[in-house]
């Protein structure tokens, strides 16, 4: 109780400071007035016993000052003195704060940039109600799998069974589908992002609308829009509601518009608009069979493993909706945004990102620590007398350390600053046809987390010079401001630039295997040519057209197409080659061989290999004569053939799978098909007129502009059908790019880490260099006067930077080769310990290492030995 | 006069003092200073001032406490007076330090 009374007293005395002075001087002034009473008592003239008060009492001021410090939280005052000390010192020197500033915020910069990037991608949590309550069910089956954005999926009705049987485990359980609309506009159909629902989808989530209803129903033709779409096609008017779309040909009533901030479950995938799956079920009964994911708010999220025992219990006695399918079992996933498989490959990608960004950091903070270092050394009289006054070392170094902590931080808050910007730009990258937005601004943890790494990095980077500053050399700096100890601040120096050189190095190594690895890649050839190819899809699914009415739809825009000026040919196919999309199906000889694999494959039509370029080995492609009606035929790629037939003839072969028979007509060429770094596969094309599907894309080969290529399919697309619109419609290049994205952003990342770490290291070199040789000035007039060729300086000179650049580069080669193993699967094949890479490498942080020292060692040819010996 | 000898050094020793003097009574500032004057004979002139910063520190330590109170004379003055906190450090003090002037004693007793 009386600690308490203490505390309260302190705080009170600290935060009223007028009245603790006004009482203080109260006492004092009662204290001197009742000495002055007893010195009158005493028989002493007013004057005197009041002067003899005073002196008794002792200096007033002395007596304030020491109850003033008493108040004051001691560390607090000498923080703020400490803080204000730095100020002014950086004041003074305003170039080598500048300098420092800048370094440091690139270096906090990239880091926050990256981590703010993950921040939205991994840690960040759904705008919904308790976000942390709501599981995906995931199932995990053999036979037929279906795996999307929104999880392992089942078929609907599988769903429907798991939501009655589930009561315990979820409190509500959803379904959903992303897929994309065709939205009817003046001038033909576009494409929208949209999601098919359960109708208690939003409720599940706990949303609330912003205007309007959300539906809770599912029976009714009705829309509820995202407020990103509901800004940009309705200008977020209020009378949006009630209002119908046309999606897919048929109208929807819009009865409600979702939260701002709420772009569906998916981070990234923005959805434009939710409709419940009933609904669209009602308008065209082919659409019944869809593929969904789950999703529930669970009671209890500690018993996860019980919930999960209950649900695959479910899962097996749920009868088994497709043919030859198993289901093993299912079980409990967060909900985080980004599916499972997804936030493991992209927190190591991030990660490893994150992790160069912060080499580049030590390597800045490093280059400050040197110039720290060095600045201490030319305070040194300064600091010998305040210590020689007086000064607490401990007190000392906490300033010094300070100072470096101020300068971080405010490179910390440039960093901060950089990051926004980066991350701004960054977030407006659009995707034509791709909807993908992705806010990767910083919020509060990222800002945290950004001051928390530059005052580390502060403390950690400033103490070795804030100790090295105050060595107890008093006598020796105050005489002549030399100090003993030059050659270890040299050799602590040398160390921290090698290191530089080292993580330079790794950094460089890194980016270039990543921009070989590229090179590899793209100089496989992939057994097509996609110069000239635009690409679209359509989807007849949604249309309510049979297969007759598709098929024919089709030809007619293909014909349609063909008829163009500037179209060469053109051909649908079922999957675009090189954009990571895989269909595969399990296929066996038909001779009775027991032998069986899986192989992917693509269903084309006859002019395909045509547009393509695709060369055929053998036999032919796929002709008119090859309808329904006649045999099934299929055309192998060697691997299929060699694999199925060992060293006999395919042509003529037959293929089974499925249960149909296929006869080989042709043989292709080897190529590439899913990745363009994988290996030879075996791969089947199957006639897009005996296989119907109604989603396919169209691939147009064609003179001139791209664009105006594209908009001319358009047009006549749009006046075969005004509600069918052409999805994901660009250049085939460039889609076959996107898979690559990753690692061109890698390469071009790290490799601009790599060059800002040479900058810097050869600053490093540059500036141990310099003092070097200035420490050495002396020696060299000395032996320039007994004699010494100017090249044997020299010698001496380039030879000790040889020295650190070896250090260095040895330490950057053995960290390479541990580090590089980790990114050998995003090479393309390319060996991580790869020569030439390292080779070049060295080669080039040799030379920058020359460079730097040139200048440097050119001083030390030009010392004037007479003028050497003189001065001191 | 006895020479006097300065105990404002000993912050501690003046501590233990103060709150000896108040363990009697409650009192003011000058008080204090008065009573220990008189008490040790003059023997320790405590350098008047230096009491005032001792006694914030007691008071932050919980160990006294203060209110504005009327002198005899009729002045306002701060009173000070003991916590129990303050009579628990008051014995452990004066232990500690009888401990410390034996040990002292016995140094000078024997070469």
């Amino acid at each position: 109780m009386s600690r308490l009374e203490g505390t309260v007293a302190r705080l009170r005395s600290l935060l009223r400071t007028r009245a603790a002075e006004s009482r203080m001087d109260d006492e004092f002034e009662f204290h001197i007035a009742m000495q002055t009473e007893k010195n009158l008592a005493r028989g002493m003239t007013p004057a005197e016993a009041r002067r003899g008060a005073l002196l008794a009492f002792g200096g007033i001021d002395a007596h304030r000052e020491a109850m003033r410090d008493d108040r004051r939280p001691r560390l607090l005052a000498e923080l703020m003195q400490d803080i204000r000390f730095a100020a002014r010192s950086l004041r003074h020197s305003r170039a080598f704060g500048a300098v420092a500033v800048l370094v440091i915020a690139l270096g906090v910069g990239a880091t926050t940039g990256l981590f703010s990037l993950a921040n939205t991608l991994l840690f960040r949590a759904l705008p919904v109600a308790a976000p942390g309550e709501l599981y995906t069910l995931q199932e995990v089956r053999r036979g037929a799998v279906s795996i999307g954005p929104e999880g392992r999926r089942v078929p609907y009705s599988r769903y429907e069974a798991y939501a009655e049987a589930t009561g315990e485990v979820f409190d509500g359980l959803a379904a959903h589908t992303l897929r994309s609309f065709s939205l009817r506009a003046d001038d033909g159909a576009t494409s929208i992002p949209g999601a098919l629902t359960s109708p208690n989808y939003f409720d599940v989530l706990g949303l609330r609308p912003a205007i309007g209803q959300l539906y809770t129903r599912g029976d009714e033709p009705v829309a509820v829009l995202s407020h990103r779409f509901w800004r940009d096609h309705f200008d977020a008017n209020a009378d949006a509601v009630g209002r119908p779309v046309h999606l897919d040909g048929r109208p929807y009533t819009v009865i409600g518009v979702a939260p701002r901030g709420f772009d569906g479950t998916t981070t990234g995938l923005t959805v434009a608009v939710w409709l419940p799956f009933a609904a669209a079920r009602l308008e065209a009964p082919a659409d019944m069979d869809h593929w969904v994911g789950m999703f529930g708010r669970v009671y209890d999220r500690e018993a996860v493993e019980r919930a999960n025992a209950a649900l695959s219990a479910v899962a097996l006695r749920i009868p088994p909706d497709e043919p030859k399918t198993t289901v093993e079992r299912a079980y409990l996933a967060p909900l985080t945004g980004l599916p499972e498989g997804a936030r493991a490959s992209v927190g190591g990608f991030l990660g490893m990102l994150m992790a160069a960004g912060f080499v580049v950091l030590m390597i800045a903070a490093a280059n400050i620590a040197a110039l720290l270092l060095a600045r201490s050394v030319a305070r040194r009289r300064e600091i010998a007398l305040r210590l020689a006054l007086g000064a607490g070392r401990f007190r000392l170094i906490r300033q010094l350390l300070t100072e470096s902590i101020v300068l971080f931080l405010a490179g910390g808050a440039g960093g901060i600053a950089l990051a926004y910007v980066a991350t701004a730009l960054l977030s407006r990258i659009t995707i034509p046809g791709v909807p993908i937005a992705i806010d990767a601004t910083p919020d509060l943890r990222v800002l945290g987390f950004a001051l928390t790494l530059a005052a580390l990095t502060g403390v950690v980077f400033g103490l070795a010079p804030a100790l090295s500053a105050v060595r107890p050399e008093l006598l020796s700096a105050l005489k002549d401001g030399t100090s003993s100890g030059a050659s270890a601040r040299t050799r602590g120096r040398s160390t921290f630039v090698a290191g530089q050189l080292a993580f330079t190095m790794l950094l460089l190594i890194t980016a270039g295997l990543f921009v070989r690895g590229l090179q590899r890649g793209l100089s496989v050839d992939p057994g097509f040519d996609a110069d000239g190819v635009v690409i679209g899809s359509i989807n007849l699914d949604r249309h309510g057209l049979t297969a007759e009415e598709g098929r024919a739809f089709q030809a007619d825009l293909r014909r349609r197409v063909q008829s163009l000026p500037e179209v060469e040919s053109a051909a649908f196919a079922r999957v675009v080659m090189l954009t990571g999309s895989e269909s595969a199906a399990e296929v066996r000889s038909g001779d009775g061989d027991t032998l069986a694999l899986t192989a992917a494959h693509n269903v084309v039509d006859a002019d395909y290999f045509r547009t393509l370029n695709i060369e055929l080995a053998a036999g032919r492609g796929f002709t008119a004569a090859d309808t329904r009606s006649t045999e099934h035929v299929v055309i192998v790629n060697e691997t299929l053939a060699e694999r199925l037939w060992p060293r006999r003839n395919p042509l003529g072969q037959h293929l089974v799978r499925g249960g149909t028979t296929y006869r080989v007509i042709g043989v292709a060429r080897d190529g590439r098909y899913v990745d363009i770094g994988e290996v030879a596969r075996p791969f089947a094309f199957y006639a897009a007129e005996q296989d119907y599907s109604p989603q396919m894309t169209l691939h147009v080969r064609g003179r001139g502009d791209p664009g105006r290529l594209i908009q001319a399919v358009r047009r006549e697309l749009h006046t075969l059908d005004r509600d069918v619109a052409l999805e994901l419609a660009m250049p085939l290049a460039t889609m076959m790019g996107f898979p690559l994205m990753p690692y061109r952003f890698a390469a071009a990342l790290i490799g601009a880490f790599g060059l800002l770490g040479l900058i810097l290291a050869a600053a490093g070199v540059y500036g141990v260099m310099a003092y070097h040789v200035a420490q050495r000035t002396r020696e060299f007039g000395i032996r320039l006067a007994l004699g010494a060729p100017p090249t044997h300086l020299l010698r001496l000179v380039i030879g000790r930077s040889a020295m650190i650049a070896a250090a260095g580069a040895a330490a950057g080669v053995l960290l390479a080769i541990i580090v590089t193993r980790l990114i050998g699967g995003m090479l393309f094949g390319l060996s991580p310990l790869d020569p030439i890479t390292f080779g070049s490498v060295a080669v080039t942080l040799a030379a920058v290492a020359l460079l730097a020292t040139w200048l440097p060692a050119r001083r030390a040819l030009t010392v004037d030995p007479s003028r050497s010996l003189r001065a001191d | 006069m006895p020479p006097t000898t300065q105990v404002d050094a000993l912050r501690g020793t003046l501590e233990l003092l103060v709150l000896r003097t108040l363990s009697v009574d409650a009192m003011h500032g000058w008080g204090i200073g008065e009573r220990i004057q008189q008490a040790t004979s003059g023997v320790l002139d405590v350098n008047q001032g230096s009491l005032y910063p001792a006694l914030q520190r007691l008071e932050h330590r919980g160990l006294i406490r203060s209110r504005w109170g009327v002198s005899e004379n009729n002045r306002r003055a701060r009173y000070y007076s003991l916590t129990a906190a303050g009579r628990r450090a008051l014995t452990a003090e004066t232990e500690s330090w009888r401990r410390f002037a034996a040990a002292v004693e016995v140094v000078l007793q024997n070469p």
